[in-house]
């Protein structure tokens, strides 16, 4: 027994000084739990909201107890990286091979990081009462809340064991810890909790317990309310359970070689998969993008929109869903078109290249603007009159009387965007006379700073450009020419990475940055853009201002969604090479019809919408609904259309 | 000469692949007993079955009355093993490493810092020892590898090809460095694939090809049982195959 106590020591003493002598870790346990006080405290230290348990705090001091949570959520990941780090070096088999148990090496890890747990939150706790907070409940309270931080604590070790049995190796670990880091920071933490529906969700977070807890006895003082036992208990089943889980889990593959170092030479030369594939789940969430305009998100007015809109929370969610979408998944679209075409013009040949974009791209897009679009519109009679002032109805005769202005790009824009590009790039090469056609592919890796200048750049020109056409404004039938920086911005980055050979040879690690950094942009700069107030019906003044015209809500924009495109881009990649660079039958149905789907997607939405009108569901739930109807029908529809003989030169 | 190890038809399947198949004999106790074979041979899977570190899927192996199956915990004591790969915590210094490892096989303080700083001064380590092996190159971690098996004093010791990767010097003086350990009266597990190191340093050598025992003796009587020049030739007579082409 005596013995078993000291290895533990001394293994737990190993996890400490790791704490201390690696940097990342230092930072991410205990500089991070400081900014993050820090920065919640800026942000939100002047916002004040109804539904605070105690009328008169602010933002940050609501927020606190779930911040305190959230620093020590991270340590999950934190302990996955780490043990799929010494599985990757051999130290997991050579310490396997010592007379320690299971059970005490283990042990080690959930000691050591409960002691990390309850140092995180009482860290936050010390810079917030620096800032002015005061706490509630005395010593005990205290102590309380060094009891539920250590529980979370060992939340997290489970949860590392689990993703570390999971994983293959350090990157995939970043990613899937994400799966459990995510909705733990959005509702377990409390930061998306406005009424019964997300606090409902937020029951299933296990941090939720903890965050509540600690702010009856952080807030209010209440030390011995009944709920906080409840929580207690709650917490500790919850903590075992995952603790026991993981153990189990990580028992029966810990040692297993790592397989992880996936060679680069195998997807060095073949098709890239992985492109298709998330070329295709773009397409996917443009179709789901294209029906949440349909129930609530629209604010220009939309093909068939179903009216009425009496519940603000749907509309905010699937507001907030759409404007998340529109920061990056068109830039997306781009990159990755981008990235396909010096290929195309180096096989093609100048001639073979305009010709062949004229025909995938210039015939889909006159058969849109001429026919797709119009019947798309058909929409507008189906709408209620109050809504749209048509009174007359639908028939030949009006439908060609108003023809003329139902004609237009639609979602279009994006091919007469990318036709525009690539006639560009064409003249651009011939200009060069072709020099570039002989540059060999260097391999060299964006570095941070890289990626923070393009951000950094990307967002001031999207700052200034939205000073002359700001969100929202549609300009030639462009709906988001506002993002033209962005656009044009992932097309060259296309372009760049196809010569450097940057999507097969972007380390994995980068998903995890991307990850980061598309987290920290939508939790802490989104809201912000909007001074913390959430949306109304009537959208408020602060969300005007982030449209553009020069305000510093605009820059603020600006500076969230060219971060979170950047990253979302980074872990899509990584994502995609990482688990789905593989061909199966799905995999290239979806790939081989994304292009079509993308084309037909709008009349299929418009009509099946209107016909499932009188499915009575709040708009959230049909949206998802729906949903799940439409895509699998706009692949199939796409499918069918491409069997025609001749159609697939274009399609 | 006691029997050390026995093997008694220890065998490991992965997904339908034999990579051991039904391996049979004894490694005696105080001899270097070198296990050859092409990479791929199965020699790694074989050494860590014995270690504990993978389960037979059937047969064992026994360390007297210890079973492999059963008293894993006991074997471990008994035991130091070296693995192919600088398998150290890279936020520690080498000197830590080596402590954690005495710790983990739960020997005294003293003995600890006793046996520690012996090694590092035999090794002429001493100063490198106390930095973060972050830093280290090759050679070190290889050396640090090394004397993280043997701070326990084990009585048998598993050296997984303990000079791959490393240059003729260097191989030599771990050779050298291993006839000691021999002289100390140890028990040696060494498996290689380099012919070279087999035939130097292996009382008795067992040469492994597709997961099966194809040979087993002392590296002259099997040169001279096939009449070859050297162990490779062995290899070649039975195989067709040279080392070198692997499994």
């Amino acid at each position: 027994m005596k013995t078993q106590i000291s290895k533990l020591n001394a293994l737990v003493f190993v996890e400490l000084k790791k704490l201390i002598r690696d940097p990342m870790n230092l930072a991410v346990m205990l500089l991070m739990p400081v900014g993050l006080a820090f920065i919640f405290y800026l942000a939100l230290g002047n916002v004040y909201n109804d539904y605070y348990p105690v009328p008169g705090m602010n933002h940050f001091e609501y927020l606190l107890p779930g911040v305190m949570g959230y620093s020590v959520i991270y340590m999950g990941m934190m302990v996955a990286l780490a043990l799929c780090e010494y599985r990757k070096s051999g130290v997991l088999s050579r310490i396997e091979t010592t007379p320690v148990s299971a059970s005490t090496y283990l042990g080690s890890h959930i000691l050591a990081n409960m002691i990390i747990a309850t140092l995180q939150g009482l860290i936050v706790l010390l810079v917030a009462w620096s800032l002015g907070f005061e706490p509630q409940g005395g010593v005990i309270g205290i102590l309380l809340v060094v009891i539920f931080l250590a529980i979370l604590g060992v939340t997290a070790v489970g949860l590392g064991l689990i993703t570390a049995a999971i994983a293959k190796d350090s990157g995939a670990a970043a990613g899937l810890s994400m799966i459990f880091i995510l909705p733990m920071m959005m509702f377990g933490s409390l930061l998306a909790v406005f009424d019964e529906t997300t606090r409902t969700i937020a029951k299933f977070t296990p941090n939720f317990y903890v965050s509540e807890s600690l702010s009856l006895i952080l807030h209010q003082g209440k030390i011995s309310e009944t709920v906080i036992w409840q929580n207690l208990l709650i917490s500790i089943a919850i903590s075992v359970t995952i603790v026991f889980i993981g153990i189990k889990l990580f028992s029966k593959t810990a040692f297993r070689t790592d397989k992880s170092i996936h060679s680069m030479d195998s997807i060095a030369n073949g098709r890239l998969h992985f492109v298709d594939h998330w070329r295709a789940s773009l397409a996917i969430l443009v179709v789901l993008h294209h029906i949440s305009l349909v129930y609530g998100a629209s604010l220009q007015g939309y093909y068939y929109v179903e009216p009425p809109f009496t519940s603000p929370t749907a509309f905010r969610d699937l507001l907030v869903f759409a404007l998340l979408n529109q920061g990056w998944f068109m830039g997306a679209f781009f990159l990755i078109a981008g990235y396909f075409t010096p290929g195309s013009f180096d096989r093609k040949g100048a001639g073979s290249f305009l010709k062949n974009k004229m025909l995938r791209l210039g015939i889909p897009l006159l058969v849109f603007y001429f026919i797709l679009g119009p019947i798309s519109f058909l929409g507008y009679w189906l709408m209620p009159a109050e809504l749209t002032g048509i009174t007359t109805p639908l028939s030949w005769a009006s439908f060609w009387e108003t023809y003329p202005d139902l004609i237009g790009l639609g979602p279009l824009w994006f091919v007469a965007m990318l036709l525009i590009f690539s006639l560009g790039y064409a003249l651009w090469r011939s200009l060069l006379k072709n020099q570039s056609t002989e540059t060999k592919r260097q391999v060299s890796i964006p570095g941070f700073l890289g990626i923070a200048g393009f951000i950094l750049g990307l967002a001031g020109t999207s700052y200034i450009w939205r000073m002359v056409v700001p969100l929202g404004e549609s300009v030639w039938q462009f709906p988001s020419l506002a993002y033209l920086p962005q656009y044009l911005g992932f097309f060259i980055l296309g372009i760049t990475a196809f010569r450097k050979d940057w999507f097969r040879k972007i380390p994995d690690s980068m998903g995890w940055i991307g990850l980061i950094l598309a987290a920290l942009a939508g939790i802490i700069l989104f809201p912000y853009a909007f001074s913390g107030q959430m949306f109304s019906l009537e959208l408020s003044e602060s969300f005007n201002n982030s449209t553009g015209n020069g305000h510093w809500q605009s820059a603020v924009y600006a500076i969230w969604d060219s971060t979170f495109a950047v990253g979302l881009s980074l872990v899509f990649l990584i994502f995609f090479r990482r688990f789905l660079n593989h061909q199966n039958w799905l995999g290239s149905f979806l790939a081989n019809n994304s292009y079509t789907v993308y084309l037909i997607h709008i009349p299929i939405i418009v009509f099946m919408t209107y016909g499932m009108r009188n499915i009575m569901v709040g708009s959230l739930l049909k949206s998802v609904l729906a949903a799940f109807v439409i895509v699998p029908v706009c692949f199939l529809a796409a499918a069918i259309l491409r069997k025609i003989p001749g159609i697939k030169k274009i399609l | 000469m006691e029997k050390e190890i026995v093997l008694k038809r220890l065998s490991k399947e992965f997904k339908h692949v034999k990579a051991v198949k039904d391996l049979s004999f004894d490694i005696q106790q105080g001899e270097l007993f070198g296990l050859l074979g092409p990479n791929g041979a199965g020699k790694t899977t074989t050494v860590r079955m014995l270690c504990g570190l993978l389960a037979p899927s059937s047969g064992t192996a026994t360390y007297g009355s210890l079973d492999i199956r059963t008293d894993l915990r006991e074997i471990k004591s008994r035991i130091g093993v070296c693995p192919q790969e600088a398998a150290v915590i890279k936020f520690l210094s080498g000197k830590e490493n080596i402590e954690l490892m005495g710790k983990l096989h739960g020997l005294e303080k003293h003995l600890i810092k006793e046996r520690t700083e012996m090694m590092l001064e035999e090794s002429g380590f001493n100063e490198a020892a106390r930095r973060k092996t972050k830093g280290y190159s090759g050679g070190m971690l290889r050396q640090l590898n090394l004397m993280m098996a043997l701070i326990s004093d084990p009585d048998i010791i598993f050296l997984d090809e303990p000079t791959v990767g490393m240059d003729a010097r260097a191989r030599r003086r771990t050779w050298s460095y291993i006839a000691d350990l021999k002289t100390q009266g140890k028990t040696i597990v060494l498996t290689t694939h380099y012919i070279e190191e087999a035939q130097s340093l292996s009382d008795r050598v067992g040469i492994i090809d597709y997961g099966e025992l194809i040979a087993l003796g002392s590296p002259e009587s099997l040169m001279r049982q096939y009449q070859a020049k050297d162990l490779e030739s062995v290899f070649l007579t039975i195989t067709g195959r040279r080392i070198a082409e692997g499994s």
